[in-house]
């Protein structure tokens, strides 16, 4: 028993030189994105959120990185609920999976995504089809077309 | 090996004296009966003195005739002394003990002494029991008198099994203790056991709670209690019936129970007052209390700093919200609450009992409110602190649930460090402890050991025949 305090002071000492194998990032640090919009325009890979966060970049991982190192906060990626791509990024699904959840839901979007609003029209008409299901290329994409302030799913 | 004499010397008037020399309550009376002059000692407080007079100086001057001392001595002795105990106490130890325990003890110089019971009837008398209430159940709860207590006992066991081995701890305090069981029952092992330890402490006082709880259970290095102790007579006697020993310390208003598990410890006399699907239903509740006391602020840091994926989103959504102007990480908000948390049980404690109210009030309300108005905390690490905290209170048993408070604590710095992986971590090293603990050789998990639930929920009277076989009782059955 006369260990314990040696043992104990040990791993403090570890924690406060933040030498421990283990790094959390506080909750308040967070912004949790339920939406991601990823284009493609003549600049490259365009990254949005309903966070109004954006990145853009050469490649997907570009954009990633500069969301990430443009946005206050800490992007959080994980609770992403929805996902959408144009006709160009639908090549990305695969590379996609590992950093979105695999239930994240999948759609094309088309015209001017207002990305405030379009977390609770989707939460309102859920998705069909997962990223999982896009990406191994048994479904079908659901279409979301947004035309004159409004935004309608095609199956 | 012998114990040596507190008070050696011979049985004198000189050498009674020098043992309470200087005591301000400490009686002399000269008694002349015929010939000879005889002693009679007391305590002023400890023993009536309308008694004496009645019962031990009015029959010596009135009825005690004799030749010679010894004449005197055995007549005495023998019922011409018209007092309900008249012991022999053959040395000054044994005149000593007498003394302190409300006796009046008269000399017959050079034939012996006799003591004759004479205590005062002043103690306090019973009342209900102020911490294990019921609803339903008997009232009465034991006091600081251990004769009042096995009377006690008496009445709610009236079997004529029933064993009371009384002897002296604390070589200062002189404290009587009552080991109790029920011979036919009682694993006479335990009896034993429980004897030999009883035997083996050599403290000078014996008289804190804490003093009977390490000294008998061995003193190991652990915050759970190895020992069950009730205010109340019939959960007392209930333990006793179930074959486990009893244990009664003069001056403390408790009885203690042993062996003592976790099954026993997480169990309310209320559940013996319902209904068996009732009390199985607050019984699953209670541990699911226990687990949330145990787990909810560790889980909780180790959720709002590394696996915040595991949150629903609206959820995340809110304590993020309600994080957003709080200077503290999660970490340092939940283990700074706990302390808090912690302080102000303590206060509350320490003052009468309606001060004691009031601070809980500020303390909890006011305080904790004002503290989120300000965005010092947030309101959701507040709520996950204040449900662990509720979830303590719902435990039956205080010690145990300090214990858990002591490891809530543990589990949380882990959960700060590692996560979920560091809550695991604790959770194991618990689980290992636990495992390790015994009580008078019973395991403190044995309730849990076989895949029956009968640690946790509450069998039918009619289905529970048998004793705990973990207590080896003497006859396993209790029913047809």
């Amino acid at each position: 028993m006369k260990r314990w305090p040696w043992y104990i002071a040990a791993l403090s000492l570890i924690a406060v030189l933040n030498l421990l194998p283990f790094s959390g990032t506080d909750v308040a640090q967070l912004k949790p994105v339920e939406v991601l919009w990823i284009y493609q325009t003549e600049d490259g890979v365009v990254i949005e959120t309903d966070t109004l966060d954006r990145g853009i970049g050469s490649d997907p991982e570009d954009a990633f990185d500069n969301l990430m190192q443009t946005t206050s906060g800490h992007v959080f990626l994980e609770t992403a609920d929805y996902l959408l791509l144009d006709r160009q990024t639908l090549a990305l699904l695969p590379h996609l999976m590992g950093r979105l959840r695999p239930a994240c839901g999948v759609c094309i979007a088309e015209g001017q995504i207002d990305m405030e609003q379009v977390a609770s029209f989707l939460n309102a008409h859920p998705l069909k089809h997962t990223l999982q299901d896009c990406s191994e290329g048994n479904a079908p994409i659901q279409l979301l077309k947004a035309e004159e302030g409004r935004m309608y799913l095609v199956s | 090996m012998e114990k040596k004499p507190m008070y050696p010397g011979e049985v004198t008037d000189r050498n009674i004296r020098r043992i309470f020399e200087g005591a301000g309550d400490f009686v002399v009376r000269s008694i002349q009966c015929g010939a000879f002059t005889l002693y009679a000692y007391s305590i002023d407080g400890l023993t009536s003195g309308g008694d004496i007079s009645d019962f031990v100086l009015k029959p010596i001057r009135q009825t005690l005739t004799g030749e010679s001392v010894f004449e005197l001595y055995h007549s005495a002795l023998n019922g011409a002394v018209y007092n309900a105990v008249a012991d022999p106490a053959e040395d000054l130890d044994a005149i000593a003990l007498k003394l302190v325990n409300g006796f009046c003890v008269v000399l017959f110089p050079g034939a012996g002494a006799v003591a004759f019971e004479v205590k005062t009837g002043e103690k306090r008398g019973l009342s209900a029991p102020e911490v294990e209430n019921t609803v339903k159940g008997p009232k009465d709860a034991f006091v600081e008198t251990v004769r009042s207590n096995t009377s006690l006992i008496r009445r709610h066991l009236r079997s004529p099994d029933l064993r009371l081995y009384e002897t002296q701890v604390g070589c200062r305090s002189l404290t009587n203790v009552t080991v109790v069981s029920l011979q036919g029952i009682t694993n006479p092992q335990l009896v034993e056991r429980m004897k030999k330890r009883l035997d083996e402490i050599d403290i000078d006082g014996f008289l804190s709670p804490s003093a009977v709880e390490e000294y008998v259970t061995g003193s190991r290095a652990t915050a759970f209690p190895l020992m069950q102790y009730t205010e109340r007579t019939d959960r007392f006697c209930r333990g006793i019936l179930d074959g486990r020993v009893g244990l009664l310390v003069d001056g403390l208003p408790l009885g203690y129970l042993a062996p003592a598990d976790m099954g026993t410890l997480m169990e309310s006399q209320e559940d013996r007052g319902t209904d068996y699907i009732s009390s199985s239903c607050i019984r699953i509740l209670r541990y699911g209390g226990l687990l949330l006391s145990l787990l909810l602020p560790a889980v909780f840091i180790a959720m709002a700093t590394f696996h915040q994926e595991m949150l629903p989103l609206p959820m995340l959504r809110s304590i993020i919200e309600s994080k957003t102007s709080v200077p503290f990480s999660t970490a340092t908000e939940v283990l700074g609450l706990l302390i808090a948390f912690e302080l102000l049980q303590e206060s509350g404690i320490h003052l009468p009992q309606s001060i004691g109210q009031s601070v809980s009030i500020i303390g909890g309300i006011v305080v904790g409110s004002a503290a989120v108005d300000a965005a010092i905390i947030s309101p959701a690490a507040l709520i996950a602190v204040s449900i662990a905290g509720v979830c303590g209170f719902a435990q039956p048993n205080r010690d145990f649930a300090e214990a858990i408070r002591v490891w809530r604590f543990l589990i949380a710095v882990l959960g700060a460090i590692a996560g979920l992986f560091g809550v695991t971590v604790g959770l194991l090293i618990l689980l290992i402890h636990l495992s390790g603990l015994q009580s008078l050789g019973v395991d403190y998990l044995a309730p849990f050991s076989k895949i029956k639930g009968a640690g946790i929920l509450r069998h039918r009277l009619k289905d529970r025949k048998l004793r705990n076989p973990e207590l080896h009782p003497q006859d396993r059955r209790n029913q047809k």
